[in-house]
Formats: structure tokens, C-alpha cells, sequence
């Protein structure tokens, strides 16, 4: 055990070599080698010397990676200034000041010192500048990698309110979030994770309304990440997730720029990763299963009706199955004498038990869903056919199934897609066919237990400190404003309780409020 | 370890279901033995000796505020004596949970699972409880106030629905049955009423322990307006009849029927029963380990749960025989150690505290 150990961290040595400093020596042309043997088998990689400032000739060398840089803007902004133009040598103390003051027409340049920060900052775009004799290096940002347009969410499509979406690029999301909240306060925090692929995390909150320490302990969870690369939001989320255990993930994540806003405006915490369009909101509670970003831009009674509609769907969605199942199992007093006739008819000649045949028709729903995602576009209709027609129709003629159960496999699934967080459906998704079993097995006293147990379960979560089942328990009614019904936004006074513990009021204006 | 806090609501939640578990199921049997027409009296008395335990559970709390009830006898009354009471106070919370969860179990088996063996469904009633149990006090807190905010209403409605059928002259004359029947009629809800004392475990994970009093007190009157609501609909529905009726609630519900469609709301009220008795089980297991861990010293609860939750399975399958035994127990036999454990063990801490003048 104790080897393995060793070994692992002889490896985490080896990858962690780049990070020692080394500073530039004397030698320009030692330098130069240095960074192309560092960038050495990368053909993506441009360099070539120069002769700077007009006159003089002096040395220099660019390097940049071609296809991650505009060549437009390094011909016109750095290499047509650098040779071409000249100033009087002795008004500047060196040649660097030099450069920096008086010929490079852009606005982020960085003056590098060591020079493994210059092939960093060469590797994730920037143009690098060497020049004879000089101690220092110049670093230019001139990003202009193609990238997708800020264009319609697909997961969280709303009718009325915000429609752009984020996307892959960091900086355009936190534009996106800087336009929507234009004030200082707004602080966004960078660190690089993952030692080969140096992913940029930034950290977004707003200053004097989050509180200190979940501000520290989001931080501390993602400085504890070690790991070579992450490629997507979703590895980052379940490493600093507290719910290992629990199907239900204690962060989610949003594709919207004013849901993000609106969870920064409650002093949550919003983490951004580069290359992924959906950012992570933490903490989170129980609360956001049943908020859609269209609440707030519809009227309240609207909003609260649908919210209503929302948690009923997600019971029916984690219940139906099970509870007719067990009802039609082994309680069948409860059902009125017409409408277990009528059941009892259509299943009459039926080959299965009700419980094989509502496990079939829940699994066989789920693949149809599986597939519609996978799918390509082209073949789409082909599979919405097969499902609908094969599966329904023809098992009903075939007397495999009774038309009872398909309306009730079918209310589940449209009741699964009303739950606004992909987080949450994915956890019901695999609660339904526990209560199912619970419900085909021992009846309703099985699928309370089972109720219970996920309560359990969700009562013991911890968002980042946050007690998840929050509003409910501990019992904040101010919150409740905000939960099953939407109160007219006047009347949402105060941020949520848990998350904004120091800076509480939220608007101080209502009628009457001007003659104070 | 962190330290677990539970705030008031949460403590009146739990409390709530704590006492109304299986008083929803027992009580009104064993009150109608013996004062079927005056029953709801009985119900005041249980509010007045739970409010006067409440007195001494503030008193005890105020004095030892970072000291639940283990620590705080050992400390007044010596380790070894402390020891001995807190072991008889362990093997009477072991007997009783044992027939709590007999009593639900039962009562779940015969309203919905007649064919399923006893201890499949005692396994359905204790496991949630033990997975509540093995996460902590707070996470009982919290799914009990989750379990308490969706049930409340629904016991009160059942009743109501029932308007219809209530009659007044069942109750007349008050005080028929008798001041003798009506007091010997209240020595079991006072046994209930004494359950309220568990809060004493729980002090110093409560929030604010200046408020244990009211937290207690209004726990109290809570059940007891539940019960006189109770009581006063068994009377008023059934009359002489409810003397021998085996679980009057249940026959109670399925007496309401407001429409020809739906006529069956004793799925309804087991299912409320269940979730309740789950918050009850989950606070008698929980400060049954607290108490068996802290009897040994030590501060983690969690190795204790799977060993004394298999004893409490078999104990709960040898020690009670039937119902009409069950219930001529906690008639005749119960009450009369349960009170001077429930009431006298605090109210004697408390007295020989104020002797020693400790502090």
C-alpha cells in the first residue's frame, strides 16, 4: 500500500516540474532555445525572429500558436509597430520601457519574468515577445480562436425573459454577467485547476452580500482539487459536491446568465469554468427544484400556479408508478368500484403482473428517452414512430399491456419534464423505479418507507454548509415568499436567510416609503 | 464532531410526534375502559401534568445548560449511582420502544398488509428510523419538522370531515362516569404526557435553551388540544359504543365519506400514522443509543445503532403476545413504573440539585 503511495506521488513530481521558476539568463539565444525546446514536436507552434525598431535593429523573437491567436490583429497591433516604427532612445531608461511605452498599440501586455510564465501564457494564446539583451519578456493577449456564437439556451428555453445562453468561451460569460451586474462589487476570482490542462475556475460573487464563509469554503474546495485535467463542469461539481451519497447533487448547474445573476444577487456563489457553457451555483436547496428563470417574468399568480403544478408533477413523477402499482396489488378497497372495473376489464386477458408490466413500460420509456438523446436529428421521426407505435399501440392490440398503464407511464414521463433542474430529474429518474419496487413489493407501507428514507437522505444534506431542505427545515417563512407560491416581487424583501445571513434587506421601497 | 443544533420549531415537531405517535392509536382505548363519556377530561389532565413536567424540564435545563440529562444525573447524583438510575431508565426505553414499534407494526400489518409476516413489516417501520438515527439528531430534526408541516392539518381535517355525524348528547352529563374512573382513566395519557421529558436529552443541541419552557409547553398543549378534539369526536361519533372498539381513530375515518367516489380515507390516515410513528421511533431509538453510548462514555453514537437495533428487533417479536394483552398492560401494568421514572427521575435530579447546590 505504502509503494503505491510512494509512487504516485514520485509521478505527481514529474508533471509538477514545470512549475519550478526559471528566470531569463543573460544569454538571448539560450532563451530562445529554452522556450523551442519547452514548445519543441508542437507543430501548431510559430516563431521567428525580428528586427525591432525602426533604425536600430535590434534582436527580437515572436512566438505564438497559430490558430489561437487573430493574424490580423498581430500583424497590424505587433509586428507592424515593432519594425516599423522609433523612438528617441534617450528619452526611455531601456529598450523594454521602451517597447512597452511606445510601440505596442495594445492594451493587455504583461511583463514576464521567468520563463515558464511566458510559455504559459504563449500556450493558452498569447504572443510572446523576446528582445536582445533584455532581462525581461512581453506577453500580448491576442485571443481569437473561432468560437460559438452566444446564442439560445437549450436546456432552460423560457418564452418570455433573457435568451442568450452562455458558452464555451470564460470571458464572453463573465460579460455576460458583468453587463447584467455593472458594479465593482461584482468580484470575479480566477484560479487554474488541473495540472496538464491549467483549466481557468473563476470564482463570481458580490462582495459585502455573500457571506465570508461560504465564499472560503468554495475556494478551499476548489484549491483541494488535484487532479491532471478536468474536462467538463460536471467533474468539477461532484468533487466539490458534499453529497457523494445521495442522489440528489447539492449543486446545480445553468445555462442562463440571469439565473446566475439572480443567485449572485442572493448572495450565492457562482463558479465558471473555461470551455463549459453551464456554470455552478453554489450553495443550493430544495428550493430551486420547482424555480424556472420564467417566474420572475411572469405575473405572480401565473408564477405560483405553475409552481404548484411543478411540485405536483415531481410527486406524481416519483410516485405514480408505485402507488398504482401497489394500490392495484394489494389495495384494492381504495379504488371506487367503478374504476377498478373498468382497470380489471382492460386487464383481463393480460399475460403479466401488473408490477412486471409497469416495470417494463417505466424501463422501456426510459431507453426511448436515452436514444432520443443520443440520436441523431436525421433519425429522430424513426424512433418517435417505433416508440409510439410499436411500443404503444401494438403492445395494447397484442394484449401485452392494458391502455390503464400506458396513460399512466405516460403522465409520469410528461410530469418528469417539468421539473426546471436537470440535476433534480436526473435523481428522480432512478426514484421512480425505487418506489416502484417498493410499491410492487410491499405495498404503500413500502413505498412510505421509502419516502421516508429519501427524506432521510435529503434531510442529512449540506450544501456548502446550508442545511439543503432549507425553507422547510429549519422552518424560515420569509423564505417561503419565494418557494411554492411567488409573492409579488415588492413584497420580497429580504434575500434568502441561509445565504445572505449579513446583508439581509433587499429593497427598502414601497408605498409610502418617499414621505420617511 | 461538529456539533448538532436543532432550533425550537424543530423541537416542537419532533416533540409533537413524539407523544402523538401511538397516543393517536392507544390512548383513546385505554381512556375508554374506564371513562368512555368523560374522556376528553382526561385529555386536560394529560396538558396539566405535561405542563407541570415542563417546569421542571426548564428548571433542569436552565441548570445545566451544556448537559444532557446522562451527564447531568451522573453529576448529581455520582457517577455510580447516576449510573444505575440512567441503566433503569435505559432497559425502560428499550421495553417500550420494543412495543411502540410492536403497536405500529401491528396496526400497519392489519389495516394493510394482513398477509405479510410481522417482521417483514417491522423491518419497513424500523429501518427509515435507523437511517435517521445513524445520521444524527439533526437530520430526525429535520425530516420530523418536513413530516410535521405536511401532517398536522391532515388529523384535524379527518376529523372535521366527520361533523356530520357527531352527537352532542353523548357527552351528557359531564362528570358521569365519575371523579374516581376519570383520574384512574388519565394515569396513561399522564404516562404519555411524561414522554415529554426525552427533551432533556437533546438540551444542549437545542438552539436556544432559554426557551426550553415554552418549547415544551407549547408542545404540550398542542397534543392536548388534539386530544381533547379527539376524545370529545370519539364520544360525540360513537357514544357507549366506543368502549369496545379496537382502534376507534381508524374506525373513525372510515366513517367519512363526503362523496360516492371516494370512500376510503383509512389509507390516508395509516399512511400520516406511519410518517408520524417514524418520527416517534427515530427520537426513542435516537436517545436510546445516546443513552447506552454516553452509559459507556463514549461521544459517538453510531457503533451502538445496528446492535441495538437488532436487539430491539427481537425483543419486539418475543415481548408482546396479542393486542388485548398489550393493552391490558399498558392499562394495568404500564403507568405505574412509567410515572416515577418519566416524572420522578427529573423532578428528583432537580430536587437534589437545588439540596446540593450545585451548579
Amino acid at each position: 500500500m505504502s509503494k503505491l503511495f510512494r509512487n504516485n506521488k514520485k509521478k505527481l513530481k514529474e508533471i509538477d516540474e514545470s512549475k519550478n521558476t526559471n528566470m531569463f539568463s543573460k544569454d538571448f539565444v539560450e532563451n530562445i532555445d529554452y522556450i523551442k525546446n519547452k514548445l519543441s514536436k508542437c507543430c501548431d507552434v510559430e516563431y521567428r525572429p525580428i528586427k525591432i525598431i525602426n533604425g536600430l535593429g535590434i534582436n527580437a523573437y515572436i512566438f505564438l500558436i497559430n490558430g489561437m491567436v487573430d493574424p490580423t490583429f498581430v500583424s497590424e497591433n505587433i509586428l507592424k509597430p515593432l519594425i516599423k516604427f522609433e523612438f528617441e532612445k534617450d528619452e526611455v531608461a531601456s529598450i523594454h520601457e521602451g517597447v512597452y511605452n511606445h510601440l505596442l498599440t495594445v492594451g493587455s501586455v504583461d511583463i514576464e519574468k521567468d520563463l515558464d510564465s511566458l510559455v504559459m501564457k504563449i500556450i493558452s494564446g498569447g504572443i510572446g515577445i523576446l528582445i536582445e539583451n533584455e532581462s525581461v519578456a512581453f506577453s500580448v493577449e491576442a485571443i481569437g480562436w473561432k468560437e460559438r456564437a452566444v446564442e439560445e439556451t437549450a436546456s432552460e428555453t423560457v418564452i418570455k425573459g433573457m435568451k442568450a445562453g452562455f458558452v464555451e468561451n470564460i470571458r464572453t460569460n463573465t460579460s455576460l454577467v458583468r453587463r447584467m451586474i455593472k458594479n465593482p462589487k461584482l468580484k470575479i476570482e480566477k484560479i487554474t485547476k488541473g495540472r496538464i490542462t491549467n483549466t481557468e475556475i473563476n470564482i463570481a460573487y458580490i462582495e459585502g452580500v455573500v457571506l465570508e464563509d461560504l465564499l472560503e469554503e468554495v475556494r478551499q474546495r476548489i484549491e483541494r482539487v488535484d487532479i491532471d485535467g478536468i474536462i467538463n463542469l460536471g467533474m468539477l461539481q461532484e468533487m466539490i459536491d458534499d453529497s457523494t451519497f445521495s442522489l440528489f447533487s447539492t449543486s446545480y448547474t445553468t445555462e442562463r446568465p440571469d439565473r446566475a445573476c439572480s443567485c449572485l444577487l442572493e448572495g450565492r456563489v457562482v463558479v465558471l469554468m473555461d470551455n463549459s457553457p453551464f456554470v455552478l451555483i453554489a450553495p443550493s436547496v430544495i428550493t430551486q427544484f420547482i424555480q424556472s428563470a420564467e417566474d420572475y417574468s411572469t405575473k405572480y399568480l401565473t408564477a405560483s400556479f405553475a409552481r404548484i403544478l411543478r411540485v405536483v408533477a415531481l410527486n406524481i413523477n416519483l410516485l405514480l408508478p408505485g402507488l398504482y402499482v401497489a394500490i392495484f396489488s394489494y389495495h384494492h378497497e381504495m379504488i371506487p368500484n367503478k374504476l377498478l372495473k373498468a382497470v380489471a376489464d382492460a386487464r383481463e386477458k393480460l399475460p403479466f403482473p401488473i408490477f412486471l408490466e409497469m416495470f417494463m413500460l417505466v424501463f422501456a420509456f426510459e431507453i426511448l428517452r436515452e436514444a432520443g438523446v443520443r440520436l441523431p436529428r436525421a433519425v429522430g421521426q424513426a424512433v418517435s414512430i417505433v416508440g409510439a407505435l410499436v411500443i404503444g399501440q401494438a403492445a395494447v392490440s397484442a394484449k401485452l399491456v392494458s391502455p390503464p398503464s400506458i396513460i399512466v407511464v405516460a403522465l409520469t414521463a410528461i410530469c418528469s419534464f417539468t421539473i426546471p433542474i436537470t440535476e433534480a430529474t436526473n435523481a428522480y429518474r432512478l426514484l421512480t423505479f425505487i418506489v416502484l419496487f417498493a410499491g410492487g413489493i410491499l405495498g404503500i407501507p413500502g413505498i412510505i418507507a421509502v419516502s421516508l428514507i429519501i427524506l432521510v437522505n435529503i434531510s442529512q444534506l449540506r450544501s456548502f454548509g446550508v442545511p439543503y431542505l432549507s425553507p422547510i427545515s429549519p422552518l424560515s417563512l420569509s423564505d417561503w415568499k419565494d418557494f411554492i407560491i411567488r409573492v409579488p416581487i415588492q413584497f420580497m424583501k429580504k434575500r434568502p436567510t441561509q445565504t445572505a445571513k449579513s446583508n439581509k434587506i433587499r429593497q427598502r421601497w414601497w408605498k409610502g416609503s418617499d414621505k420617511k | 464532531m461538529r456539533k448538532e443544533v436543532i432550533d425550537g420549531g424543530q423541537l416542537i415537531s419532533i416533540m409533537f410526534w413524539t407523544i402523538m405517535g401511538t397516543a393517536v392509536l392507544t390512548l383513546p382505548v385505554l381512556i375508554g375502559r374506564h371513562a368512555p363519556r368523560d374522556a376528553w377530561i382526561a385529555a386536560v389532565i394529560f396538558i396539566i401534568g405535561g405542563l407541570g413536567l415542563s417546569l421542571v424540564i426548564g428548571a433542569l435545563a436552565k441548570k445545566f445548560p451544556e448537559k444532557d440529562f446522562v451527564s447531568c444525573v451522573e453529576n448529581v447524583f455520582g457517577i455510580w449511582i447516576g449510573k444505575i438510575l440512567i441503566a433503569i431508565f435505559f432497559i425502560w426505553l428499550l421495553h417500550t420502544t420494543s412495543f411502540v414499534i410492536w403497536q405500529i407494526s401491528t396496526f400497519t400489518k392489519i389495516s394493510l398488509l394482513p398477509r405479510t409476516p410481522l417482521l417483514i413489516v417491522v423491518l419497513i417501520i424500523i429501518i427509515p428510523s435507523v437511517y435517521a438515527v445513524h445520521n444524527g439528531i439533526e437530520s430526525v430534526a429535520r425530516s420530523g419538522q418536513f413530516i410535521f408541516l405536511i401532517t398536522f392539518g391532515t388529523l384535524f381535517v379527518l376529523f372535521l370531515m366527520n361533523m356530520p355525524e357527531v352527537n352532542i348528547e353523548n357527552l351528557q352529563p359531564v362528570f358521569d362516569d365519575g371523579f374516581n374512573n376519570i383520574i384512574r382513566s388519565s394515569l396513561a395519557p399522564l404516562a404519555w404526557a411524561g414522554e415529554i421529558m426525552f427533551i432533556l436529552f437533546l438540551v444542549p443541541n437545542v438552539k436556544q435553551q432559554k426557551k426550553i419552557t415554552q418549547y415544551s409547553m407549547i408542545t404540550i398543549i398542542l397534543i392536548g388540544i388534539g386530544g381533547i378534539i379527539n376524545e370529545f369526536f370519539y364520544t360525540a361519533v360513537f357514544g357507549p359504543l366506543r368502549q369496545h372498539l379496537i382502534s376507534p381513530f381508524y374506525t373513525l375515518v372510515r366513517y367519512i365519506s363526503p362523496s360516492d367516489f371516494i370512500g376510503r380515507y383509512d389509507v390516508l390516515f395509516v399512511s400520516v400514522n406511519l410518517a408520524g410513528n417514524f418520527v416517534k421511533l427515530s427520537v426513542f431509538m435516537y436517545i436510546l443509543i445516546f443513552s447506552f453510548s454516553k452509559l459507556f462514555k463514549k461521544q459517538n453514537h453510531r457503533p451502538f445503532v445496528l446492535p441495538v437495533t437488532i436487539a430491539l428487533i427481537i425483543l419486539t417479536l418475543i415481548s408482546v403476545e396479542g393486542s388485548p394483552q398489550l393493552t391490558n398492560f399498558l392499562d394495568n401494568v404500564f403507568p405505574f413504573y412509567t410515572l416515577p421514572i418519566l416524572y420522578g427521575l427529573p423532578s428528583v435530579t432537580l430536587l437534589v440539585a437545588k439540596l446540593r447546590k450545585l451548579k
